[in-house]
């Protein structure tokens, strides 16, 4: 590596921060339960299917007949030696045909191979939110945020994403710098919601002084909004 | 006992259901995902929400994970894979924000040393084009260029010859400084 590059790295190392340690326990746990309810329903999928196949088959050859050995048999012969259409009766078909589009079903939902770019990540991330309760509309964090202490209730630290929740507002005051302490109060604001002891006892009230000495123009109004907003959740918080 | 099984047969058994494989798995690349998202964005808001992202897909993930790969390339992919999405969805309602460092990294650093290295870290990332940033985060991360092209899906040599595309960069912002 060159002078360059080394510089770089140790600059990349000092500034480095620690992962919060609250965030990072919530992620694991979130991590865990997703883990749990994709393997619940893949099981769930797994013997629904399994099921089917027994039914067609009890209802075809005859009930309670069947075992899964002769099923695995049959589809044995089936794919060893194929007969010809005209001896295969109807139901044997039916089932080795189950057994395919179950087979092929599953691999399609749990193995699709994704080496690379996926632009199935978002859908995949929205279902596995949907499973857990989460709202399916295409809220931003700030606005799970909003509706929550419009509720008068605090949002799930799920839904409280800071970067998000910043970029929700639009900055283009006269003073950059305006922008950028707006824009660390609602940074700092996010913290609270994540974990009220973050920022000391001063807490809202800092956050709120900040967030208001520094509304620009706020033609929307959208900044004395966030303000309100603080105000609700710093009443909660007491 | 599970810290001396290895990161590949752990990401195997978590695959076939072991919810404790892949918890353990999890627990353990967890800070290195963080710097990882860390060096990739450059900013710990952004990090943090990154990492929230990565572990919300990750079981889904699992089944594209093969066992000739090492763990942390396939981890690194899905992050990379991960922050491209959070750029492209930013892109739709962030026009204040230009990425590395952002507004954060001024803020956060109070006193003016580390103001001072930041800043230079900030202006460096900044000006290189995200192909270069992702590459950087890769290599820095003590990665081999094989394996940084393995997980940005791109040949070695495309790494090499991003690695010097960024010495270059790095020295030109250099120079200019030097000017000023």
């Amino acid at each position: 590596m060159s002078d360059d590059l080394n510089h770089l790295k140790s600059l990349m190392d000092d500034a480095n921060p620690k992962p919060d340690a609250a965030r990072r326990a919530a992620n694991l746990s979130q991590a865990q339960s997703n883990f749990a309810t994709l393997q619940q329903s893949r099981i769930a999928t797994e013997s629904s299917l399994w099921q089917r196949l027994v039914v067609g088959m009890q209802s075809g050859v005859g009930k309670g007949a069947v075992t899964a050995s002769v099923v695995l048999v049959a589809a044995g012969l089936f794919f060893a030696a194929p007969p010809e259409p005209s001896q295969l009766n109807a139901p044997l078909a039916t089932a080795t045909k189950i057994g395919q589009s179950a087979q092929e079903g599953l691999v399609a939902e749990f193995a699709a191979p994704a080496p690379m770019m996926e632009a199935d990540d978002a859908s995949v991330a929205s279902r596995t939110t949907a499973l857990h309760d989460r709202s399916a509309a295409p809220l931003t964090s700030y606005e799970r945020v909003r509706a929550a202490l419009m509720q008068e209730v605090f949002p799930s630290k799920d839904d409280v994403r800071i970067a998000e929740m910043v970029d929700a507002f639009t900055y283009d005051s006269e003073s950059a710098k305006t922008d950028e302490n707006f824009a660390a109060a609602i940074s700092r604001f996010g913290q609270l919601l994540h974990s009220p002891q973050a920022l000391g006892r001063s807490g809202y009230d800092d956050v709120i002084a900040l967030a208001q000495a520094n509304l620009g123009s706020d033609p929307s109004g959208e900044r004395a909004e966030a303000v309100m907003l603080m105000q609700l959740a710093r009443d909660l918080s007491q | 006992m599970r810290m001396t099984t290895s990161d590949e047969d752990l990401a195997e058994a978590a695959a076939a259901g072991d919810g404790a494989a892949f918890a353990s798995l999890l627990d353990r690349h967890y800070d290195r995902l963080f710097a990882f998202c860390f060096r990739l964005t450059g900013s710990r808001a952004d990090a943090e929400d990154l990492t929230q992202d990565i572990c919300a897909v990750l079981p889904a993930k699992l089944a594209s994970y093969q066992r000739r790969a090492k763990v942390t390339t396939w981890l690194y992919r899905v992050a990379v894979n991960a922050a491209h999405d959070r750029r492209r969805k930013r892109a739709t309602y962030a026009k204040a924000t230009t990425g590395w460092g952002d507004w954060e990294i001024q803020r956060t650093a109070e006193n003016d040393d580390t103001a001072e290295k930041l800043d230079w870290l900030t202006v460096a990332m900044r000006q290189l084009p995200i192909d270069l940033r992702d590459t950087l985060a890769l290599v820095l991360d003590e990665m081999t260029h094989a394996q940084a092209g393995d997980v940005l899906g791109v040949s070695e040599g495309t790494i090499s010859w991003r690695m010097s595309e960024a010495k270059k960069a790095l020295r030109v912002i250099k120079e200019q400084e030097a000017k000023t």
